[in-house]
């Protein structure tokens, strides 16, 4: 026996509304999408004294996060300079100094302290996500506050490193200690 | 006849419509939605998330304030309630030279000509690094016994409004949170300060710590306030008269009991007092943290 039409028809409108609810959501959270675009402008703003060595612009991901994902979506045919971008998952070890970038996701904050101790004498880019990073070994860190991503660059850990930082990028964030 | 959507057209609507909105899902989250905006203009996205959020106090579903190392500086204050007179809906009355009572929007529970252990407020929760200080007494806070002094602060955060469900006791009408001062570098941190005044006022503080790490730090500090009353008479009740000079407390029946001169030798004296206080944090990991706040004031 068919449902009458009197229920039929609301139940499609209502799957309808909640169909649209679930795209709107979907558009109001970006905080993947715009992590990665942010972390492919550093490689405008930063300059890698190893940049003339042969091989690969690598990205490195620490910790299981969307952002991977989207990093992967962005710049998979993208270059730096005449580097071919390659994003890779990646673990703390000897792997991790071979990165030109490494973005430690916020499940793996953990490893932050180990991590910069591994690549303190390689020009590595150490990105995190959440508080407070920025001092305790993370070169920039992506806060999310007042429903904004801000940065918290740490330019003596950037110099640490052998990188250069542009003044422009300085200005946008905010210089922790 | 009556016209009836068969079952099978149903699915494919709702496969349809599902089918939209994953393809929307994923339009709308792919970074390439934000591939041609500069750095600049993706730092001003607005980002409606629940996850990640930064300690910021002004988020919360009620109406807060941060009061700033800087604005008490700008300010001149001398004292932490001095400092809150800076807040909005706060209301400091000086009840007596150097005796506060501090309350939020105007709700007290201190009755008029309340003795001396009911005069303090005790419907305001007040913290020193998120831990409550209060008189185990009554359970109202006593601002002139606190053993840190405004040297001490780094920024006070008030938030007006019921929050017991989040704070628990005596947060009724609000919190009042004191975050006190932390080396923000590695190595040695020194501060001391000295402070002169009107009424023969001295504020000496000083503090000494170390910072190994970022994770690791220590801090004690001392501070010394003295300040004499800016007004010499007294009102004494019983007699319902301004006294410069009570020789004599009263009883109820008129008859002298106690040597106030014996009681209280420093009688022109509104403030004086010494604190002591020591300050710690540490990281064992990501995820076991501790922090030592301990004072002790005369």
């Amino acid at each position: 026996m068919h449902p009458p039409k009197f229920v039929l028809h609301p139940l499609l409108l209502l799957l309808s509304l909640l169909a649209t609810g679930i795209s709107t959501r979907a558009q109001t959270n970006p905080v993947n999408a715009i992590e990665a675009n942010i972390i492919y402008h550093f490689t405008k703003y930063i300059n890698w004294s190893n940049k003339d060595q042969p091989g690969d612009f690598v990205i490195g991901v620490i910790g299981n996060t969307p952002t991977y994902d989207e990093m992967v979506r962005l710049m998979t045919q993208r270059t730096v300079g005449p580097k071919r971008i390659m994003i890779k998952k990646t673990q703390p070890g000897p792997a991790a100094a071979n990165c030109q970038i490494l973005f430690i996701a916020d499940d793996a904050r953990g490893c932050l302290r180990e991590v910069a101790a591994e690549t303190a004498s390689s020009p590595t880019l150490i990105v995190c996500e959440g508080s407070g990073l920025a001092r305790k070994g993370a070169a920039i860190d992506l806060v999310l506050s007042d429903e904004h991503l801000k940065l918290e660059i740490n330019k003596g850990n950037i110099e640490h490193h052998k990188l250069q930082i542009a003044s422009e990028l300085l200005e946008l964030g905010t210089n922790v200690n | 006849m009556k016209k009836i959507i068969p079952l099978r057209n149903f699915l494919l609507l709702l496969a349809g419509g599902l089918a939209i909105t994953h393809a929307a899902h994923a339009q709308n989250d792919t970074a390439t939605r934000f591939e041609n905006m500069s750095l600049k203009d993706l730092l001003n996205v607005k980002i409606v998330s629940a996850s990640r959020k930064s300690e910021a106090l002004l988020d919360a579903p009620l109406s807060a304030s941060v009061l700033t190392r800087a604005e008490i500086e700008h300010a001149g204050c001398t004292t932490i309630m001095e400092a809150l007179r800076l807040i909005p809906g706060m209301i400091v009355r000086e009840e007596t030279n150097g005796n506060y009572d501090i309350e939020l929007r105007g709700m007290d529970n201190v009755p008029p000509d309340a003795v001396f252990d009911i005069s303090a407020n005790t419907t305001t929760l007040v913290m020193i690094d998120n831990r409550p200080v209060y008189s185990y007494l009554r359970g109202g806070t006593f601002w002139e016994t606190l053993p840190i002094a405004l040297h001490d602060v780094e920024r006070i955060e008030v938030v007006r409004g019921p929050s017991a469900a989040l704070y628990g006791p005596n947060a009724v009408n609000g919190v009042i949170n004191i975050i006190t001062r932390q080396a923000n570098k590695d190595g040695l941190y020194l501060n001391a300060g000295m402070l002169q005044g009107s009424s023969l006022t001295y504020i000496n503080n000083a503090a000494v710590g170390y910072r190994f790490n970022p994770s690791w730090s220590v801090i004690a500090s001392g501070n010394y306030e003295s300040r004499d009353r800016t007004q010499q008479s007294y009102y004494e009740f019983q007699r319902n008269q301004y006294l410069t000079d009570p020789a004599w407390f009263v009883n109820y029946t008129g008859d002298t009991i106690r040597n106030v001169h014996q009681q209280y030798p420093d009688q022109p004296m509104a403030v004086n007092k010494y604190g002591a206080n020591i300050f710690a944090t540490g990281e064992l990991s990501a995820d076991v943290k501790f922090a030592l706040s301990t004072g002790l004031q005369h």
